[in-house]
């Protein structure tokens, strides 16, 4: 038996293992907290940024992802606050200017995000949030490197499911490429081909890998 | 390729390898010895180093685009770097770089179409008594001005006629 | 310069003496230098170390005659990457291959001393202890600094001459005092410092083993080797109450504590030296110019927290201070400095230099150790800190090159005499680098709590009128007014900066802090390593709104944005960058409100944003040289003639800004303007 400490969460009192990602709890007994990025095998992967509760600090709440604390004696979170609704808002607005979406379950996740942000009385900040992605931000070199792949892989949320995944099946054929705002996932294999195993489709939140990860990436390194 | 040549490009990697002392023997360190002796890292190369290290090869790719020194493709003849650090920005860096551009036609790696030069920018080579800072073929030069810009190229023009 | 060089090639051709080549690689072998005193138990005796290693005692005696020949003089050239852009490379080859120097002069290339506009600088170094330094070093005083070697007098222009309070005797710059100075302003920049971590750049040839211990060095890890226990250095450090010199400021001794007191035996110790922020070269510096001093801080450092190897992460942009210490830890290891069994102990260290391409983001620590074991720079939420568990698990122990070069210092003079300097909450010295809009930039070295008015000032010749920012702590630190604070790290914390890791930029009242904030935001934007959703995509959302602010497209309630955005991505991200990114953002938002409002209404008041610039002549200053008219490269301006300055118009849509026509003009009288009408 695991060490047990107690936790407050949203004012109730429960035991908690300690150590244990407090994401990993919340989902375990059911505590609606919207993830795109979260897989009960692979763990938090802290890519998609909406498990934000707040964690209270010296008597002042603080916001923070849920995928990045660990129970340990004397946390206590909330998971609803004019603040959360804020910025899970905020991360929901950047999340759809990556759509549209093959899955509706996503965009219905993030709207909803939306309408209760709208419910609470937070504004709406999306006038300065460009929806259209002009043709400057996607880097014009890369784009001629790889014409067929727009940088901005549109549709895919950069969660990182399908790369853990193809890695823990030892295929090891997916990975990220560049960094910040050119990341990207890309497809490599020489030596055997790929369909086989559908583990990256099946993980997909979005939908984007509909068929293989070979024909969903084809953002390449080299040409 | 012969089976021979590829023992040797193996052999030679392998090489490079023991080339590093065994507190070196780090990926990254491979990677920059096999860009300062080729000028490159090319797709082969990750080939190899993924068969030697028995690394997979997408990892490889992942590492190699991750930063912004190592290159894919070959570089123009000549490399001329405008460095963007804080104090050349603000000296006018980007007046140097802009100049540049405009007396270049480069594709989009920042290489000119015919080969000879690769344009690019880099933060900061800590010389910044004499911002702002171009690195031409690795040598510094300092205190520039924008309309000095043509008559360095043409400098490296003549620099390699004369050879 | 050149011209004296053919003369010398020229000569030696039609004498039929053969070509002398220069190899920096390797120095030219000493000639007969001998010195006045055996130097090994003087600096025992400054150090506290009572059994000299017989190696170390032999070593300085070598590395001393090189250093204060007593029979010779001794010229030494700066030729670290400030000396080498200036051309220093020249005079050294020049004055390396006099032939009327044998016997009576040695020639030898050392690192920065600091005063890097003031490059190439030449030190003379007579037998009485006397150093005759020479800036700006040109044919004009090339056979002043001959003269003054062979004479052993000073020769007219000379900047300044310090003198070895005890001739005979340098272990550093604290050793020397100054006895005349021909250039107020060049005795200023160093009157104000205390050259404690940096004493030996400048003065000794970094690439010398002897050189280093002849002016001290190893002394300190020899008497931790043999007579102190590794607690006992430990306690040393957290008595001293060192902070982390690369923008932490977290207490060094803790840090140490935490990774020796740790269950895993298996420590390892990593010296930072992905110097990212841009502005800043102070490890740079320290690791070309004294290479040695960083790898005793580590072979300290490593005894203390008892790790068996040790790493230093380098910058690739940094290739000379590569191959030194590439040759410094080489060197170390043939001596027995490094190995198995070092000098005869139990003690085993292996230092390994790893080189990394270019990413800012290496340099946080979880990054940094990603990339050491071949994976993406992408950082990894803390706790748990590395000291507990780092590389492949085990407790490391990273620490900045500053703040592993202070340690030899605090071990041989200890921490009570460290503390003498700086402050309670920030205690000893740091070296920081000014430049920008300053007379006088260079690499610095001041006690912490000086007053940032003597640094712009007094050190850096600055006229406090034309000073209207300071750009702190790189990308991650802060904009402040210039005004009357000191730099230490709760002072700078208290007005809303970070001190950072020493970069110091001067900003003039022709800057635009907006157009700076953009600048330093697109720059995180990029480095960032793309993980988190606000970092990755919060840092290009600001860039964009950014852009557009400073283009003349601002919207009304896009400050609030910028503001809380800001705020957002700093409290959201998993790592010191994101959570930084945003300081320069907000300082000006705190401090320049009121540009920020100007660019929203089309105006840029320092007159540098391209979209809401136009330019004129100042008529009262025109000579009518039509320099400006054939030099624009757009062929924006025309000239109607018999108008005088009246004549020149400027074609303010052709125009693209690119300043050449300020530029050109002799009289400065081609200005930017912003707002009003467009003439």
């Amino acid at each position: 038996m695991k060490d047990e400490i107690r936790i407050i969460i949203d004012d109730l009192v429960l035991n908690a293992e300690v150590g244990m990602p407090l994401l990993s709890l919340l989902k375990e007994w059911k505590i609606d907290i919207p993830t795109l990025c979260y897989h009960s095998q692979l763990g938090p992967l802290h890519r998609c940024s909406l498990c934000i509760v707040e964690v209270r600090r010296s008597g002042e709440w603080k916001a923070k992802h849920a995928c990045m604390l660990a129970c340990t004696s004397g946390l206590e979170i909330r998971t609803i606050s004019s603040d959360i609704h804020r910025l899970r808002a905020r991360a929901a607005r950047i999340l759809l200017t990556r759509g549209p979406f093959a899955k509706p379950s996503v965009e219905i996740i993030l709207h909803r995000i939306l309408s209760a942000a709208k419910a609470a009385g937070i504004p709406d900040d999306s006038q300065f949030l460009p929806i259209e992605i002009p043709e400057e931000s996607i880097s014009k070199d890369l784009l001629d490197q790889d014409p067929t792949a727009q940088m901005r892989q549109q549709g895919c949320v950069l969660c990182g499911q399908c790369v853990e995944m193809c890695k823990k099946t030892g295929n090891n054929f997916l990975t990220f490429l560049g960094r910040g705002n050119k990341l990207r996932i890309s497809y490599v294999n020489t030596a055997a081909t790929c369909g086989k195993c559908r583990a990256c489709s099946h993980v997909c939140p979005t939908g984007y890998i509909h068929s293989t990860g070979q024909a969903a990436f084809a953002a390449k390194l080299y040409r | 390729m012969s089976v021979t040549e590829k023992n040797e490009e193996v052999a030679c990697f392998a090489k490079t390898f023991q080339e590093l002392s065994e507190s070196e023997q780090q990926m990254i360190n491979l990677l920059n010895q096999v860009q300062e002796k080729n000028g490159y890292i090319s797709q082969t190369d990750l080939r190899q180093l993924a068969a030697l290290t028995g690394q997979p090869e997408a990892k490889l790719h992942g590492l190699v685009s991750f930063f912004d020194s190592f290159r894919t493709r070959p570089l123009g003849k000549n490399h001329l770097s405008v460095c963007y650090g804080t104090a050349c920005y603000t000296r006018g860096a980007n007046l140097l770089y802009d100049r540049l551009a405009n007396e270049l036609e480069l594709d989009a790696d920042g290489t000119s179409t015919d080969g000879w030069i690769t344009l690019d920018k880099v933060q900061c080579v800590g010389a910044c008594s004499l911002a702002p800072v171009i690195s031409v073929n690795g040598k510094l030069e300092g205190k520039l001005k924008a309309h000095q810009m043509p008559s360095t190229l043409q400098k490296l023009r003549d620099d390699h006629a004369g050879k | 310069m050149l011209a004296n060089d053919n003369f010398l090639t020229d000569t030696r051709t039609k004498l039929g003496l053969p070509k002398i080549t220069y190899t920096p690689a390797s120095p030219p072998p000493p000639v007969f230098p001998q010195a006045a005193m055996n130097i090994a138990p003087v600096l025992s005796a400054r150090y506290g170390l009572k059994n000299i290693p017989p190696l170390l005692a032999e070593l300085a005696e070598q590395g001393h005659e090189l250093l204060c020949p007593s029979n010779m003089a001794r010229i030494s050239v700066g030729l670290a990457t400030c000396g080498q852009a200036a051309g220093a490379g020249n005079w050294f080859k020049l004055l390396a291959a006099r032939l009327d120097f044998k016997n009576k002069v040695i020639v030898r290339h050392v690192g920065c001393l600091g005063a890097c506009y003031g490059e190439p600088l030449v030190d003379v170094r007579t037998p009485d202890g006397k150093h005759h330094i020479f800036g700006k070093v040109g044919s004009d005083v090339h056979w002043s600094i001959i003269r003054t070697a062979q004479q052993h007098v000073s020769q007219r222009g000379a900047w300044m001459v310090l003198r070895e309070r005890e001739p005979g005797i340098l272990t550093g710059f604290a050793d020397l005092e100054i006895e005349k100075s021909f250039h107020s302003a060049f005795a200023d920049f160093f009157v104000h410092q205390k050259r404690r971590v940096s004493g030996n750049c400048g003065l000794i040839d970094p690439q010398s083993l002897p050189e280093y211990i002849g002016a001290g060095g190893y002394f300190a890890f020899a008497k931790a080797l043999f007579e102190r226990t590794p607690e006992q250095v430990t306690a040393e450090m957290t008595a001293s109450g060192l902070r982390g010199r690369g923008g932490s400021g977290f207490k060094t001794g803790h840090k140490w504590e935490i990774a020796a007191s740790a269950n895993d035996q298996d420590r390892i110790v990593i010296a930072n030296a992905d110097e990212g922020d841009p502005g800043a070269y102070m490890d740079r510096t320290l690791m070309e110019s004294d290479p040695h001093r960083v790898l005793e801080g580590i072979m300290i450092a490593a005894y203390a927290v008892g790790a068996r190897e040790a790493y230093i992460f380098m910058r690739q942009e940094y290739p000379l201070a590569v191959s030194r210490l590439r040759q410094a830890i080489s060197d170390a290891q043939a001596a027995g400095l490094l190995g198995e069994r070092i000098l005869g102990t139990g003690f085993s260290l292996r230092i390994g230099v790893i080189q990394s391409a270019g990413a800012f983001v290496c340099g946080e620590e979880t990054s940094m150790l990603q990339v050491i074991t071949g994976q993406r720079g992408e950082p990894w939420p803390r706790p748990p800190y590395p000291a507990s568990q780092g590389l492949n698990g085990h407790p490391t122990v990273i620490n900045n090159v500053e703040t592993l070069a202070n340690v030899p210092w605090i071990i041989a003079y200890g921490a009570e005499a460290f503390r003498e300097q700086g402050n309670g909450d920030s205690p000893g010295t740091k070296i920081f680098c000014l430049t920008g809009d300053v007379p006088k930039p260079g690499f610095i070295e001041v006690p912490l709590g000086i007053n940032v008015r003597k640094i712009v000032e007094n050190i850096g010749g600055a006229a406090p009128e034309t000073v209207k920012a300071l750009q702190i702590g790189g990308p991650s630190g802060g904009i402040v007014p210039y005004s009357d604070f000191a730099m230490d790290f709760s002072a700078v914390s208290s007005i809303g900066a970070m001190m950072g890791s020493g970069g110091l930029v001067v900003l003039n009242q022709s800057r635009c802090v907006v157009d700076l904030t953009h600048h330093l935001v697109r720059f995180m934007a990029d480095e960032s390593c793309g993980q988190c959703l606000f970092c990755r995509d919060g840092l290009t959302w600001l860039e964009k709104l950014l852009s557009q602010l400073t283009a003349k497209q601002g919207k009304p309630g896009m400050i609030d944005i910028l503001e809380n955005l800001g705020r957002d991505i700093a409290g959201l991200s998993l790592c010191a960058l994101g959570q930084s990114a945003v300081n320069p953002l907000l300082t000006t938002l705190q401090n320049f409100r009121e540009e920020y409002d100007a660019h929203l209404a089309g105006i840029c008041p320092a007159a540098a944003c391209n979209a809401m610039i136009h330019f004129e002549i100042i008529h009262s200053r025109c000579t009518d040289c039509r320099g400006c008219y054939r030099a624009c490269p757009v062929k924006a301006i025309t000239v109607e003639a018999g108008k005088g300055p009246a004549g020149y118009l400027f074609d303010h849509d052709r125009c693209i800004r690119c300043r050449t026509c300020a530029e050109i003009c002799p009289h400065n009288c081609v200005v930017a303007v912003s707002g009003g009408e467009q003439k």
